[in-house]
Formats: C-alpha cells, structure tokens, sequence
C-alpha cells in the first residue's frame, strides 16, 4: 500500500515536471502557442473601410447592416453538391461569405494567377500553412503568413499587402480553416480592407489535384512543377 | 497456478522484461511527443476534431496541445534513461487508458459519416505518427498498455535509480 503511494506520488511528480518543462519549451519556440489565445475563434463580419459616402450610415460591427451586401458581391457556391467532400467545401464557403469575405472557385483563382497584375503583384496570393507544408509545394509567388505565428513573415509580406489590390488567400483545402482565420486577422490586426480580401477554399489539395503549377522551397524558388501532387 | 506465477516472478526477477517494456515505451513516447512538439497548432487542430472541449474551454485545449507532447517526450526519456521507472509507467498507463477510447469512438463517429468497415479506416488520431489505420491503432495501443501495467507491477532492475539507490529499490 505504501508502495503504490509512492508510485503514484512518483507519477505526479513526473506530470507537474513534465508540464513546467512543456510550459518552458513552449515560450522559448517560435511556433509555440499562446495558453489564453481563442486560435479558432469565429471570424466574425467587419465592414469594409468606410467611404465618405457610407461612413455616416455604417458602425463598425454592424453585422446585420454589412452582410447582405457582401453576400452579394461574393462568387458563385462550389459546384460539388451531395458528396462529404462538397459538403465540407460548402461548409467552409458558408463560413467565409458569414465573415464578410469572398469565396474564390478554383477557375476564379486560376484566371487571377494567370493575369499580368499577379506579376507586378497587385494581385498578392498568402498561404496560410505551416512553414514545412508551404515547402513542399505551394502556388508559385505565394508569401507564407499563417494566423498562428504571423510575426514570422509579417515584416517581410506587409508591405505587399498593404500595397494590393486582391489578395488571395489558401490553406489545403477540405476543412481547413487557416485561410479564413488568417483573412480574418489581416482584417482586424493588420487592417486589411475586407473588400480586397478573397478565400480559395479548395486551397492546394485543389490547386494541384487540378493541375496547378506547384512551387517546391523558399518563394520564387524556380523549383516548379506543373500538377504536382501534394 | 503458483507454479506459474512463481516463474513469472523469476523471469521478471531477470529485469529483461521490464528492460524491454520501458525501452520499447520510452522510445515510442519519445518518437511520438517529439513529432508533435513541432507543430503544436496542428496537434491543437486535432484535438479539436476530438470535440472533448467547448469552444469557451479554449485554455484548457491549448493546455493539453502544449504540455502533452513535451510530457511524452519527458516520459519517454524517463524510461529509456531509468528514472522514475513505476511512476512514468503510471502516468504512460493512464495516457493509454484516456487517449484509446477516445480515437475508437472518434473512429466510430468516421465509420458512421463515411460509411466504411471499420478496419478501412484510416485518419490523422493526433498520435503523432501521422494518419494510421484504426485497427492496426487499437492493436499497437493495447499493445503499450499491456507494457505500461507491467512497468507499474514489476519489481524493477537493471535501472539508474537502483544503480543510485540500491537498497531502496531493489528486488526482493
């Protein structure tokens, strides 16, 4: 009896350590998380940078004032109907369009990647990933900036941001929420304009499964293939 | 009957049992948290797939996303280096005993949206081994837990806290 005591005093103390070195380790990583951030906290529906005309009729978090009108300026829903995958898709299409941002089908995105203005980067794509993800294959000229960790890439991709006129932004695709949480923090911490603000939900699973140019490595690598898989 | 456990106790009296059982556990552990100590948001990301947490207990899910891949890493360096030996195979046991059931019935809840067998099965459990099939999973985890409860009820040897302290530890 007092053995098992003693084991069972041995295990606490080996929780109670093993969790002040977690807590430890945690701080000291660049990818460590905040204990009291909300990480899936619900992008909630902003309104757009006030013009001199729409100012005096528009308060900042007037969902119901705001969100018809995204609705419908937002694109068409995804075609994929009936199957878990379209369901997922619709899913996550609902969330975006909920938070006052646009939806971009896979033609819609292919058709802004293949115009003059993403070259002179005007047109700026993000991927919302994780930095090991991004290197196994990400759109070509993509900047990597996650909601997670932001000050990793920040520095280097605001100016871009600031400077665009659509910003397109991907995670991989399914149910995968990165690039909506991350749209929702351009909007709200960096100040992004929502109206610029675009979500390719079928993200990288389908920008390659549909035959994309896929970039392996650092942005503007020159490691491109065309249709790689994931 | 008592001649079988006697030969039991002989054999565990060897050490060789317990020696296997916590290099076997300590390096699983260990491969498994280091995994998931690099990318702790997408260990966070499948514990929330699990549905265990309200959306409000958000500190509590960052808690475990945090401390549990580092306290495998822990656990498993306790046991390959020998220290603490019966209390880590404790805490290793009710790891086991918490997280099993929760990927079956994460599993199960898979096989009624997709409607597959069950032993076709095949997704990411935040295990840290990336995606694995269910059965083969279910089989591995009894597996270590078998090895954990042995760590707790064998009577230790041929580990650095008896080398240290022999006459508190050693075997009877």
């Amino acid at each position: 009896m007092r053995e098992m005591a003693r084991v069972i005093l041995e295990s606490l103390i080996v929780v109670v350590v093993g969790t002040g070195i977690a807590l430890v380790a945690n701080v000291g990583s660049d990818v460590g998380l905040e204990l009291r951030r909300n990480y899936f906290k619900p992008v909630g529906s902003r309104p757009s940078v006030p013009t001199a005309d729409s100012s005096a009729t528009t308060q900042p978090g007037d969902q119901a004032a705001t969100r018809p009108a995204v609705q419908e300026s937002s694109s068409p829903v995804h075609a994929a109907q009936g199957s878990a995958a379209g369901e997922v898709a619709n899913k996550v299409e609902k969330l975006v369009k909920e938070a006052g941002l646009t939806p971009l089908r896979h033609d819609e995105v292919a058709a802004l990647f293949h115009d003059p203005q993403y070259q002179s980067d005007a047109y700026v794509f993000v991927d919302a990933r994780n930095e090991k993800q991004y290197h196994e294959g990400h759109i070509p000229r993509a900047w990597r900036l996650d909601h997670v960790n932001p000050q990793l890439t920040l520095d280097l991709v605001q100016p871009f941001l600031l400077g665009a006129e659509k910003i397109v932004i991907y995670c991989h695709g399914g149910d995968c929420e990165d690039s909506l949480f991350t749209a929702g923090y351009l909007r709200d911490t960096v100040g992004i304009n929502p109206s610029i603000l675009h979500v390719y939900t079928g993200g990288m699973e389908e920008w390659a499964s549909k035959g994309g140019p896929v970039e392996k490595g650092e942005r503007l690598s020159g490691d491109i293939t065309t249709g790689g898989a994931q | 009957m008592s001649e079988q456990v006697g030969r039991l106790r002989r054999l565990d009296a060897t050490g060789v049992p317990n020696l296997v059982a916590r290099l076997v556990l300590g390096l699983a552990f260990l491969y498994m948290g280091y995994n998931k100590t690099t990318d702790p948001y997408g260990f966070l990301k499948l514990i929330r797939e699990y549905q265990i947490f309200a959306p409000e207990q958000y500190v509590w899910m960052n808690l475990v996303a945090i401390a549990l891949p580092w306290l495998e890493v822990f656990c498993g360096l306790l046991l390959i280096a020998g220290i603490a030996v019966r209390g880590t195979g404790l805490v290793v046991l009710g790891m086991m005993l918490s997280f099993t059931p929760v990927v079956f019935m994460r599993a199960l809840g898979i096989q009624e949206a997709e409607q597959k067998a069950f032993c076709d099965i095949a997704f990411d459990c935040g295990c840290g081994a990336g995606e694995v099939n269910i059965c083969w999973k279910l089989v591995e985890n009894t597996g270590l837990t078998l090895l954990a409860a042995l760590l707790v009820w064998s009577r230790t040897t041929l580990t650095l806290t008896n080398a240290l302290a022999p006459k508190k530890t050693s075997v009877k």
